[in-house]
């Protein structure tokens, strides 16, 4: 899902399984011109979850589901809304669905913006209404890893 | 959904989708409400869901309703045709 409307690039994807490194923003020539700061955030699969009872268990990793389109019309809505606010130059947006391996990512947001303080009020802001409105779930496959020799 | 028709009132089952955590405490990625009144507002549906299935009494507070994949307020109304799931304990990054 792209977006060229706004002053902002925005890109949202989805992706089955962990999510490697990602490409980089591609930026227009006048885009890198203005582009200051460019910040990569990534969040991975911690080795525990805390369970009903509130206590931390072991997990294999992580089973996430999404509800599509709407996982990502929600993720899009967003870009663009803390895009607009921060005066985003680039931004893309990539969620994993399906099984995640603990030590793994799951989640990889890129902002350009011309100064650092926008990009790093972008990915908190972002990341934090993220959280509460867009239908992706987690739910943990509980177990520990077995060490290899 | 199979439904009947008397007057204006369309009275028949509703297929709420559901997931994550809430689809396993249920056992089903799909919840269904039989004998449903249409339209019927979210804030009512709200109601019936932990009516029919009470295991979700502790997050249903924390939980919105998407119909045809839109959130909408308490009081807007849900018709048979529509596309109805329960958004709760999301949780992504």
């Amino acid at each position: 899902m792209e977006n060229q409307s706004t002053d902002a690039t925005v890109r949202v994807r989805l992706s089955r399984g962990p999510i490697g490194l990602a490409n980089p923003i591609m930026l227009s020539q006048s885009q890198t011109a203005i582009a200051g700061a460019v910040m990569t955030f990534r969040g991975c699969v911690r080795s525990s979850e805390v369970d009903q009872d509130r206590a931390s268990k072991p997990i294999l990793g992580l089973e996430y589901e999404i509800y599509e389109p709407m996982t990502s019309r929600e993720l899009h809505r967003l870009a663009v809304q803390f895009a607009t606010k921060f005066g985003v130059i680039a931004v893309d947006v990539e969620h994993s669905f399906g099984f995640v391996e603990n030590g793994e990512c799951s989640f990889v947001l890129q902002v350009v913006t011309s100064h650092r303080r926008e990009a790093i009020a972008f990915i908190d802001e972002f990341i934090d209404a993220m959280k509460r409105h867009v239908p992706i779930w987690k739910v943990p496959r509980w177990g520990e890893c077995e060490l290899s020799s | 959904m199979r439904s009947t028709s008397t007057n204006n009132e369309i009275i028949g089952e509703l297929q709420v989708l559901v997931f994550g955590p809430q689809a396993r405490t249920v056992g089903t990625d799909r919840m269904k409400l039989g004998k449903t009144k249409f339209p019927i507002t979210a804030d009512a549906l709200m109601s019936r869901i932990v009516e029919t299935y009470p295991n979700l009494s502790s997050s249903i507070g924390v939980s919105r309703l998407a119909v045809n994949h839109e959130f909408v307020e308490s009081n807007s109304l849900i018709n048979a045709q529509d596309e109805v799931a329960l958004v709760g304990l999301i949780s992504g990054g």
